[in-house]
C-alpha cells in the first residue's frame, strides 16, 4: 500500500498541497478529480519521488519512501506512471521502448499492443506517430512495467470518445487482473467511473467526493 | 468604410541582400584563390603534390590532428561530466555562480598559455628534483592549455545540451532504471547531437590554430601553411598545402552542423530541469567533481595568475600607456566588426531557416584556418578592391568574416525561442510599410542582437591569424603585441595587458548572456 500522509507543498506563496493524506491499495483504483493547477500533477510526482514535499511522508509497502527527503528514489518505488505528455525516448523504436520498462515476456508486450490496436508500429520511432498513437504506447509502456502501482495523470486527454471508451476497458482489465494498486489523476469525472474512491483536489485541499 | 491597400509587389528580401554582402566579402577572396592556384596548377603541375603529406609534412599532420583529437575528447568528457555535475546545483548563490565559468570561454587560448607556463614553472622549481621530468614544452603543454582554454565552451554546451532534454522523457526512464542508467541510457544519448558539436567544434579550433604549439616549440601543420605564404608570399602553395586540414574540418563541419541546428532549434522544447537529488555512483560522482575542480582551476588559473603576475596598479597602467595606440586600433576593429557583423548576424538569420546547405555555407569561415581566410583576403582585396587593401577596414573585414556566422546563429537561437505567430500576426497586421520590421521584429529581437554583437566583439579582440596577415602597415592590435611578446617569455607589461584583455572579455560574455537571457524573460 502507498500512504500519504500530510504531504504539503508551496512554490513561493503559493500553496500548491495543503496537509494532503491517502491511500493506495493493491489492487484497487483511487481517482483524483480537480481543474487546472490544482495541484494533481505535483502530488503524483511527489509520490513517485520525481519531487520533494515541504513537509509530510510517503510510504511504501510500510518502508518511508519521502520523509519528505528522498528516502528511496525513484525506480526503487515499485511505480510505473502514464504522463501527460507521451514522454517517449525518441532515440529508441517503439519496441525498445516497451522493451526499456519490460525484460520479460514479450508476448506480453504483443498482446496489449494488439489489444490498443498498434501492433503494426513497433518498429517505428516516436517521431513516426501520430499524437493519439504515441499516447497509445506510452499506456501500454505504462501498463508493462512489472510494477505494482501505476500512477496515471489525464492518460487519455485530447483521445476521441471510441478511443478513451477502448483504451479505458484495456487498463481497468490490466490493472484489474494484476491487482495493481492505481492512481488515477484526470479533470473529466466520467473517467472515474470505475474508481474505487474519488476525491477532489481544489486550492492544494484534498476531500472525498461527496 | 476605411480605404485598404492590397500590396502585391515582393519586397526586397533583405537576407539575400546580406548574404550577397558576407558571399563577397569572404567568398569572393577565396573563390579567386582556389582559381589562382587552379591556374598556377596547370602552369607548374608539381606544385600540386604540396596537397599530399608526405616526410616532414605527414608528421606535422599527425601532430595536429593527434592534439586536436586529444583536446577534443577531453573537452567532451569533461565537459560532459562538470556540465551533469553543474546541473545538479539549481538554486541558491551557487546555482547562478556556476555560470560564471562559462565567462572566459571568448578568452583565446594563448592568455591561458601565459599564466599555465608560469604554474608549471613554479611546479617545477617547487619539486625540486621531482619537478625536473615535467615537460614546459611540446605536445604536453599544448594539450594542456588548449583543454583549460576550451573547457567553458565544452561544459556550456554540455549543459545546454542536457536541458534539451525532453523533462518527461526522462522522468518516464527513471521510474523504471536507476538514475545512472537512465543517464547513459537515455539523457547521454538525446544530449549526443550537442556533444558531438563540441567535439567536432574544439577539433576544428584547435586543428587551425598555431598560435599555442608555436608558443611551446609544437610543430604543427596550421604554422606550416602560415610559413609557407610568410616565405614564398604565394596564395596557391599556401591553399594547396591547406587541403589535408580543410577535408578534415570540412567533413566535421559537416557533422558538427547538423549537432549545432538540432540544438539551436530545439531551444523551443521544455527544459530538463536538472540532476538534483540524483543518486549516481560514488565513481561517477568523483570524475564529475574532478572535472569541475579541473574547470573552476582553469577560472583561478586565468584570473589570479594575471593579477599576480601583473604586480601592481601601476604595472597594469604602464602596460596600458605603453600600447594605447594598440587599444585604440584593437578598439575601432572590434566594435566596427560588432556592429557591422551584428548588423548582418541579424539579416543573415533568415538565411539559416531554409536548410542546412545555409548553415554549411555560413559556417564555413570558421573551419577555415584563421591565416588562409587573411592570406585570401590579401589575394582578393589587392586585385579587385586595392583602394581598401592596406587600410583599417582589412582587419575589420577580416573579424566580420571570421565570426557573422556566429553571430547569426546566436539571433537565429533567440528567435527559435520566441512563439513564430509573434511575427507572423506582425506581417499580416501590418498598416505601414516596415511596421512589422521596425515596430515588431526588431524590438523583439533586439537582446538576440545586442548578444550576438557583444560576443563578436569579444571574439573579434581575440582574433589574431588573420588579423596578423592584413593589419595596415604601421599599426599593431593588442593581441599581436601579447603575441609577440609572449614569445618573449612573461613579463608584468603582457600580464597586464592579458589581464586587460581577459576581464574585458568576460565582462562582455557576461552582458552577451544577460541580454539574451532577459529576451527569454520577455517571452514567458
Amino acid at each position: 500500500m502507498i500512504k500519504v500522509e500530510g504531504v504539503a507543498k508551496s512554490y513561493g506563496s503559493i500553496k500548491v498541497l495543503d496537509n494532503v493524506s491517502l491511500e493506495i491499495k493493491a489492487g484497487k483504483t483511487v481517482g483524483i478529480v480537480g481543474p487546472s493547477g490544482s495541484g494533481k500533477t505535483t502530488l503524483l510526482r511527489v509520490i513517485a519521488g520525481l519531487d520533494t514535499a515541504d513537509r509530510g511522508i510517503v510510504t511504501i509497502d510500510g518502508i518511508p519512501a519521502s520523509i519528505p527527503e528522498l528516502v528511496i528514489g525513484p525506480s526503487g518505488r515499485n511505480i510505473s506512471a502514464v504522463f501527460q505528455v507521451p514522454a517517449l525516448w525518441p532515440h529508441m523504436t517503439v519496441q525498445e521502448n516497451l522493451d526499456y520498462v519490460h525484460t520479460r515476456e514479450r508476448g506480453n508486450a504483443k498482446g496489449l499492443m494488439e489489444s490498443v490496436g498498434l501492433s503494426m508500429l513497433v518498429d517505428r520511432n516516436p517521431s513516426e506517430l501520430s499524437g493519439g498513437e504515441a499516447r497509445r504506447v506510452s499506456i501500454v509502456r505504462g501498463l508493462l512495467a512489472d510494477r505494482k502501482y501505476l500512477l496515471m495523470d489525464e492518460p487519455l486527454v485530447n483521445l476521441n470518445p471510441q478511443l478513451k471508451s477502448m483504451l479505458h476497458e484495456v487498463i481497468m482489465e490490466w490493472t484489474v487482473g494484476k491487482r495493481m494498486g492505481v492512481l488515477y489523476i484526470t479533470h473529466d469525472r466520467k473517467e472515474l467511473d470505475y474508481a474505487d474512491i474519488v476525491y477532489v483536489l481544489s486550492h492544494g485541499l484534498l476531500e472525498t467526493e461527496s | 468604410m476605411g480605404e485598404t491597400t492590397v500590396s502585391t509587389g515582393k519586397r526586397p528580401d533583405l537576407s539575400s541582400v546580406a548574404s550577397f554582402i558576407l558571399l563577397f566579402i569572404f567568398f569572393m577572396p577565396l573563390v579567386q584563390s582556389i582559381a589562382q592556384t587552379a591556374m598556377d596548377a596547370l602552369g607548374d603541375p608539381e606544385i600540386v603534390w604540396l596537397a599530399v603529406p608526405v616526410g616532414r609534412r605527414l608528421t606535422l599532420l599527425v601532430n595536429s590532428f593527434g592534439l586536436a583529437a586529444s583536446v577534443s575528447l577531453s573537452v567532451a568528457v569533461l565537459g560532459v561530466l562538470a556540465g551533469s555535475y553543474l546541473l545538479s546545483i539549481n538554486e541558491g548563490f551557487w546555482g547562478k555562480a556556476r555560470w560564471a565559468l562559462m565567462l572566459t570561454a571568448p578568452v583565446p587560448p594563448y592568455i591561458h598559455a601565459l599564466t599555465w607556463s608560469t604554474t608549471m614553472m613554479f611546479l617545477k622549481d617547487s619539486l625540486g628534483a621531482y619537478g625536473s621530468s615535467i615537460p614546459l614544452s611540446g605536445f604536453f603543454m599544448s594539450y594542456c592549455v588548449n583543454v583549460l582554454a576550451y573547457l567553458p565552451l565544452g561544459v556550456g554546451l554540455a549543459m545546454v545540451g542536457f536541458m534539451l532534454v525532453e523533462s518527461e522523457a526522462v522522468e518516464a526512464a527513471r521510474l523504471v532504471k536507476d538514475d545512472y542508467r537512465v543517464f547513459t541510457d537515455i539523457v547521454l544519448p538525446l544530449a549526443m547531437p550537442t556533444i558531438s558539436t563540441v567535439l567536432g567544434l574544439v577539433f576544428i579550433l584547435v586543428v587551425t590554430d598555431f598560435s599555442v604549439p608555436t608558443l611551446y616549440s609544437f610543430n604543427v601543420y596550421s604554422l606550416e601553411v602560415f610559413s609557407e605564404f610568410s616565405a614564398s608570399n604565394s596564395t596557391s602553395n599556401s591553399l594547396l598545402l591547406s587541403l589535408p586540414t580543410l577535408a578534415a574540418t570540412f567533413a566535421l563541419l559537416s557533422v558538427s552542423i547538423r549537432g549545432l541546428r538540432s540544438t539551436v532549434q530545439s531551444s523551443s522544447v521544455a527544459r530538463f530541469s536538472g540532476f538534483n537529488g540524483w543518486r549516481l555512483p560514488e565513481w561517477f560522482e568523483g570524475a564529475q567533481v574532478t572535472a569541475v575542480l579541473v574547470c573552476v582551476a582553469q577560472f583561478v588559473l586565468l584570473v589570479g595568475g594575471l593579477i599576480v603576475e601583473t604586480g601592481s596598479p601601476q604595472s597594469l597602467w604602464f602596460a596600458l600607456t605603453a600600447g594605447s595606440d594598440d587599444v585604440v586600433t584593437t578598439l575601432i576593429i572590434s566594435i566596427s566588426g560588432a556592429i557591422i557583423g551584428g548588423a548582418l548576424g541579424y539579416l543573415l538569420m533568415e538565411k539559416l531557416e531554409e536548410g542546412a546547405q545555409w548553415w554549411f555555407l555560413l559556417s564555413l569561415p570558421l573551419a577555415l584556418p584563421s591565416s588562409l581566410v587573411g592570406i585570401s583576403l590579401i589575394l582578393g582585396y589587392n586585385t579587385w578592391l586595392p583602394a581598401v587593401y592596406g587600410t583599417m577596414l582589412m582587419p575589420v573585414i577580416a573579424v566580420v568574416t571570421r565570426f557573422t556566422s556566429l553571430a547569426a546563429i546566436i539571433v537565429y537561437a533567440q528567435k527559435r525561442k520566441m512563439n513564430r505567430l509573434l511575427f507572423d500576426a506582425a506581417e499580416l497586421f501590418e498598416v505601414r510599410k516596415n511596421d512589422a520590421l521596425w515596430r515588431v521584429k526588431l524590438p523583439l529581437q533586439m537582446q538576440g542582437i545586442t548578444a550576438a554583437a557583444l560576443i563578436l566583439f569579444a571574439f573579434s579582440l581575440g582574433e589574431l591569424g588573420a588579423t596578423l596577415l592584413v593589419v595596415p602597415p604601421g599599426s599593431e592590435t593588442l593581441t599581436i603585441r601579447i603575441f609577440n611578446y609572449l614569445h618573449y617569455g612573461g613579463s608584468e607589461e603582457v600580464a597586464g595587458l592579458c589581464l586587460v584583455m581577459a576581464v574585458v572579455m568576460m565582462t562582455l560574455s557576461g552582458l552577451a548572456a544577460y541580454a539574451y537571457n532577459l529576451s527569454e524573460g520577455k517571452m514567458k
